[in-house]
């Protein structure tokens, strides 16, 4: 049962990890380069008339969410946050393929050497990462740093 | 464990709730209350170029699969173009009357007719394009006219002043006996009535529809042919009001602009149901260098004045599209002495109306 545990906490910890990672390098790719990344998503087929507030909107929420996922009181919150923004982005990116006049030729900065589909397929496996670390997530916050 | 599968069910059902929502909003936005934000259609490119040797020419229209432009320093030269820029033919053609006082002829192609148009003298002269002779109409125009444009072998729109000196629109049936009529309500001034209503009038002859696009401001009136309004449309930016300043030259009492205007829309085409306007005007989240580089088209859909894309026509080295012209699913533009054709994506052209 301990050694249950103790691999518990290890997949939860490692996959709050790749989310922070991912979402600081997100968006810090972001922010560094944002006239380009507000360029970019005014050229959305789907966000272009709100690029102005979704432009600030995503990346500072991609930090919160990497911030609450290294406090191990609010990391539950964090990974359902986490689970909630990629599964929008898996839906912008279905939408974009699926339902857009046109799919625009560069994808917002962030993994640019990837394809929509690649693209697509990485979004769904991280989204299937959070759900498993909030099902195996031990009730109330039992996890001690010990 | 129920309880976390509620949670990530909940957040899952509202995260694409919200992305879908975004989407629709902002497709609706784009379309029918655009807060100038344009969507360019990268794949509009250049698909020929021919070198004209000549900076003087302007499109005259087209037909059988030919370009005709005319020229403004050789009036009474036509040259004909095929669709791909391939092999340019000049031609000249013989009006029946030399004797008028012409100081700005224009050429139009319509359908196997060309017309020859001077709104100072005021006159109009049709004749057969596989005879290239025209003759002389003796039809009912007004004083003087511009921006002429055929309707049909029989009938041109223009626009024209009133007794106060106001722009108007007016339509003429050409020929002995045949009336003309004008419509004072469809340019609404806004200033002066003049200048603030200068801009270009174009006629769909596949949708029937006159188009004038305002110059300062951000907004074109579609009517019938008869001039009957059908609607008012607005362009995607969002100037109005035209900001523009006159002065009265008390010495002479002319008007004229104090400042340099803001020009909104400079030049327009129309074609089987949509219209193409040149804007002067940078959107939002858009990159400036580009606009050194480049012109850009905005696309509209006739039907209901609704926007559907843009795309860019670039400059040759320092010379800049000067006017367009969009015939099949070309759009083609005249830069310094060449004349270059851009091909249309299917995101503008299945808005075409089909032809049957």
């Amino acid at each position: 049962m301990e050694k249950f545990r103790t691999l518990r906490t290890i997949t939860i910890t490692a996959i709050s990890l790749l989310y922070v990672l991912l979402f600081v390098y997100a968006s810090m790719s972001k922010l560094f380069d944002y006239e380009n990344f507000k360029v970019q998503l005014g050229q959305s087929p789907l966000l272009s008339p709100m690029a102005g507030s979704v432009s600030i909107a995503v990346p500072v929420a991609e930090l919160l969410i990497a911030a609450a996922l290294l406090v191990p009181v609010f990391r539950y919150a964090g990974l359902l946050a986490g689970f909630g923004m990629m599964t929008m982005f898996t839906a912008y990116i279905y939408i974009i393929l699926n339902y857009s006049e046109f799919v625009p030729c560069s994808c917002g900065g962030i993994l640019e050497k990837m394809g929509w589909q690649e693209h697509l397929a990485f979004n769904i496996v991280f989204v299937f990462l959070a759900a498993f670390a909030v099902l195996i997530y031990p009730p109330q916050q039992k996890i001690k740093e010990s | 464990m129920k309880r976390k599968f509620l949670w990530l069910l909940l957040t899952g059902i509202s995260a694409i709730a919200i992305v879908v929502f975004l989407f629709g909003t902002s497709q609706e936005i784009i379309h029918h209350r655009n807060n100038f934000v344009r969507r360019f259609s990268d794949q509009v490119a250049q698909t020929c170029e021919a070198d004209l040797k000549f900076n003087s020419f302007y499109f005259a229209g087209a037909a059988n699969g030919q370009l005709y432009l005319g020229n403004f320093t050789a009036p009474l030269r036509l040259a004909k173009i095929d669709t791909a820029l391939k092999t340019i033919r000049k031609q000249t053609i013989v009006l029946d009357r030399l004797d008028l006082p012409f100081r700005s002829v224009e050429i139009h192609i319509q359908n196997s007719y060309f017309f020859v148009t001077d709104g100072t003298v005021p006159c109009v002269f049709r004749g057969k394009l596989d005879l290239l002779k025209a003759n002389w109409l003796d039809s009912k125009l007004p004083a003087s006219f511009s921006h002429i444009q055929i309707i049909d072998s029989n009938s041109a729109a223009y626009t024209t002043s009133d007794r106060n000196g106001e722009s108007i629109l007016g339509m003429t049936h050409l020929g002995e006996g045949a009336g003309s009529t004008t419509n004072p309500l469809l340019l609404q001034k806004q200033i002066d009535g003049n200048f603030d209503l200068d801009g270009t009038l174009q006629y769909d002859a596949i949708a029937k529809k006159l188009v004038y696009v305002y110059l300062y401001r951000n907004q074109f009136i579609v009517s019938n042919p008869d001039l009957s309004l059908d609607y008012s449309g607005n362009t995607i930016d969002t100037i109005s009001k035209a900001q523009i300043r006159i002065v009265k030259i008390s010495s002479s009492g002319d008007q004229k602009l104090a400042a340099p205007p803001l020009i909104v829309n400079k030049t327009a085409a129309t074609s089987r149901g949509l219209l193409f306007v040149n804007s002067a005007l940078i959107g939002k989240y858009e990159q400036e260098k580009l606009w050194d580089q480049a012109k850009v088209i905005d696309v509209y859909d006739l039907k209901d004045g609704s926007y559907v894309a843009s795309f860019y026509i670039y400059h040759i080295g320092k010379q800049k599209m000067r006017s367009f012209y969009v015939s099949g699913n070309m759009v083609y533009a005249l830069i310094g002495e060449h004349i270059v054709g851009y091909r249309l994506t299917p995101m503008i052209t299945k808005h075409f109306i089909k032809n049957e």
